[in-house]
């Protein structure tokens, strides 16, 4: 019954309108307000060997303390369903780490999942593990051309 | 008037009498004339205009039963593929298209629909979300309800003049339903026969303009709303609307709608190519730099953001365009206030702009449910039903009035009703049509048109000006 007044109300304010306001534009959040993860990979990553992903949550250049969740979220391209996601609930100087044996190459891809200032942003880094030909490389980056990456959307992070 | 000033003067007052008569007579007569000729010209639009609009009301329903076979699974299953999976099912599908965008509607049993772009023509491909199956395409423009609803905008043969002409005969609907009213307006009897009843008994011409003015009389309303609110569509007036509400700020707020304006995102993957020092030097870059670093977000965390922020079924995803674009996720096809459009950086996931319903100025408010009461998607099945009695009454209407013309209509003339000899009265209605016309531009442009042909071209054709008048 509301909702039919409100439409009644509505539709007779279609015929008559007058008056003026304040300017109703609304502002896109503004990009330094925007938090972001800048995520820090080792640019070469061995077969076996530990290695460490980090990340830092930022907005605009400042670095962001009160973060209410951090998760990093590692999946092999192509391995479906066998995303691993972990927690990671402090940090160290303003940066998320955590350490990494990967016993299988690949392309992978880290990605985190942020929820700080009332936001939620998700940014992923993709990377090579161990020695892969060029062909290899070359051969999946063709793949993901047509196609993104296949994980089972599998955020539990809630 | 007083009683002791009617003593005074008694034998003035038959003559005032007599001449207020005479002006009301004048003021009928061209106000019936215009009331014919307007309709003349523009009931073959209007009757396409209800008959496309009186099915295109009911496009959910028609094309649930054409294309059930693509529409609809026979069972849901406790999982669905993941988005990615499914879009991966369609580029296998269609290696040579672009996916532009996916719907996910709120019936479980409705399948997925990907919008792509294939030899620069836009199809809808549907998928089975229980097992990535594609169920049906269909070509956008053979749609059957795409082409009424083109016949209803822009008459087929499309294009901005098709557009102009429907504008213009909606218009002058409206100028149809005043002058129609005025003619209506009862005056000598004071009886409901003939006025808000028919009188059923009576024959010919009585019976038949019965026919006509006692059913416009009571849908006259109706037919107003409709028209008012497929106007902010309009070429001319729905620019005016749409500066009217810009300038009052009671418009759509900025990036309100997913086909409009969006904000970009920040462009992540550059940086790749930018900070190593061998791009600066232009060596080859190794293939493992290409493919180390950030990459755009996919469906799947769309479809994630698209819960977490409550948008409802059914709503679209579009898909980024260029490095800089964004995704974009937006629900308007179901009840207004559920309308939704929200641009989101591909890189991030981070939320640029989320413009629902209340963010909207009052005057958009009032447009969007407009538009929504037009579509008949506003308060369900009785909307449907409201539009196609309006539909419906509107072509009753026209065939009721070419009955009553062609009763009266002599062999030899167009059978006009006949002209007013006050000149006076004449050039006021006439002014009070081109007032019509301020508002309505297009109106305005017809009549000085019209006016123009009938002094320069009609008066020199003498059978025709024979036959007009």
């Amino acid at each position: 019954m509301k909702k039919l007044q409100k439409t009644i109300i509505l539709l007779f304010v279609l015929f008559l309108i007058s008056g003026c306001a304040t300017n109703l534009k609304e502002k896109d959040q503004d990009q330094l307000d925007r938090i972001d993860a800048e995520i820090m990979v080792p640019e070469k990553i061995q077969l076996n060997e530990q290695v460490s992903l980090a990340a830092e949550v930022k907005q605009g250049d400042e670095v962001v303390e009160e973060v209410d969740e951090f998760q990093f979220e590692i999946q092999r391209v192509g391995g479906e369903g066998d995303n691993e996601l972990i927690n990671v609930s402090q940090a160290d100087n303003g940066i998320y780490q955590i350490k990494k044996v990967f016993s299988e190459a690949g392309v992978y891809t880290v990605q985190t999942h942020v929820t700080a200032m009332g936001q939620h942003v998700m940014p992923k880094k993709r990377f090579v593990v161990g020695n892969l030909t060029e062909e290899e490389i070359n051969e999946f980056l063709e793949k993901s051309q047509t196609e993104e990456d296949t994980s089972g959307g599998n955020h539990q992070h809630h | 008037m007083t009683n002791a000033n009617l003593e005074k003067q008694p034998q003035t007052q038959p003559s005032k009498e007599k001449i207020n008569k005479k002006t009301k007579t004048a003021f009928y007569q061209t106000v019936w004339r215009w009331h014919f000729y307007a309709g003349l010209i523009f009931s073959p639009f209007l009757i396409i205009l209800a008959f496309s609009g009186g099915v295109y009301l009911f496009k959910p329903q028609i094309e649930s039963v054409l294309y059930a076979d693509k529409y609809y699974v026979q069972e849901q299953e406790s999982t669905t593929l993941a988005p990615n999976l499914q879009l991966e099912k369609v580029n296998e599908a269609f290696p040579d298209g672009t996916v532009t965008s996916i719907t996910y509607f709120d019936d479980p049993l409705r399948t997925a629909e990907f919008g792509l772009m294939e030899n620069g023509q836009m199809s809808s491909i549907y998928v089975n979300q229980n097992n990535g199956e594609i169920t049906g395409t269909i070509l956008n423009e053979k749609k059957f309800t795409e082409i009424f609803k083109k016949l209803h905008s822009e008459l087929i043969i499309g294009g901005t003049f098709a557009n102009r002409i429907v504008e213009l005969a909606a218009c002058w609907a409206v100028i149809l339903l005043v002058t129609g009213l005025y003619i209506w307006w009862p005056r000598n009897r004071a009886s409901i026969w003939g006025t808000v009843l028919p009188r059923w008994r009576s024959k010919g011409r009585i019976f038949w303009r019965d026919m006509h003015a006692v059913p416009a009389f009571w849908l006259s309303a109706f037919i107003l709303i409709f028209i008012a609110t497929g106007l902010p569509w309009s070429g001319v007036m729905g620019e005016q609307i749409n500066r009217m509400a810009a300038s009052t700020n009671t418009g759509y707020p900025n990036y309100a709608q997913s086909w409009g304006e969006k904000p970009e995102s920040i462009v992540k993957t550059k940086e790749v190519a930018d900070e190593v020092p061998w791009a600066a030097e232009n060596l080859p870059v190794p293939t493992s730099t290409m493919i180390n670093g950030y990459v755009p977000l996919t469906l799947n965390d769309m479809t994630f953001i698209a819960e977490t922020e409550n948008i409802k079924k059914p709503y679209t995803i579009t898909m980024p365009q260029g490095e800089a674009g964004v995704f974009t996720i937006a629900t308007s096809h179901a009840r207004p206030w559920n309308d939704a459009t929200l641009h989101v950086d591909q890189y991030t996931g981070s939320i640029l702009s989320d413009v629902r319903f209340n963010d909207y100025g009052i005057m958009a408010q009032g447009i969007t449910v407009g538009i929504a009461l037009h579509e008949g998607r506003l308060f369900g099945l009785a909307n449907q039903v409201m539009g196609l009695i309006v539909c419906i009454g509107l072509i009753g209407l026209i065939i009721s009035s070419f009955i009553m013309w062609k009763k009266r209509k002599p062999e030899d003339k167009i059978g006009a009703p006949p002209k007013s000899k006050d000149k006076k009265i004449t050039r006021i209605v006439f002014v009070i049509m081109l007032i019509f016309g301020v508002f309505m531009p297009l109106v305005g442009i017809s009549i000085i048109i019209v006016f123009l042909l009938d002094r320069l071209v009609f008066a020199k054709i003498e059978p025709l000006n024979k036959w007009l008048r």
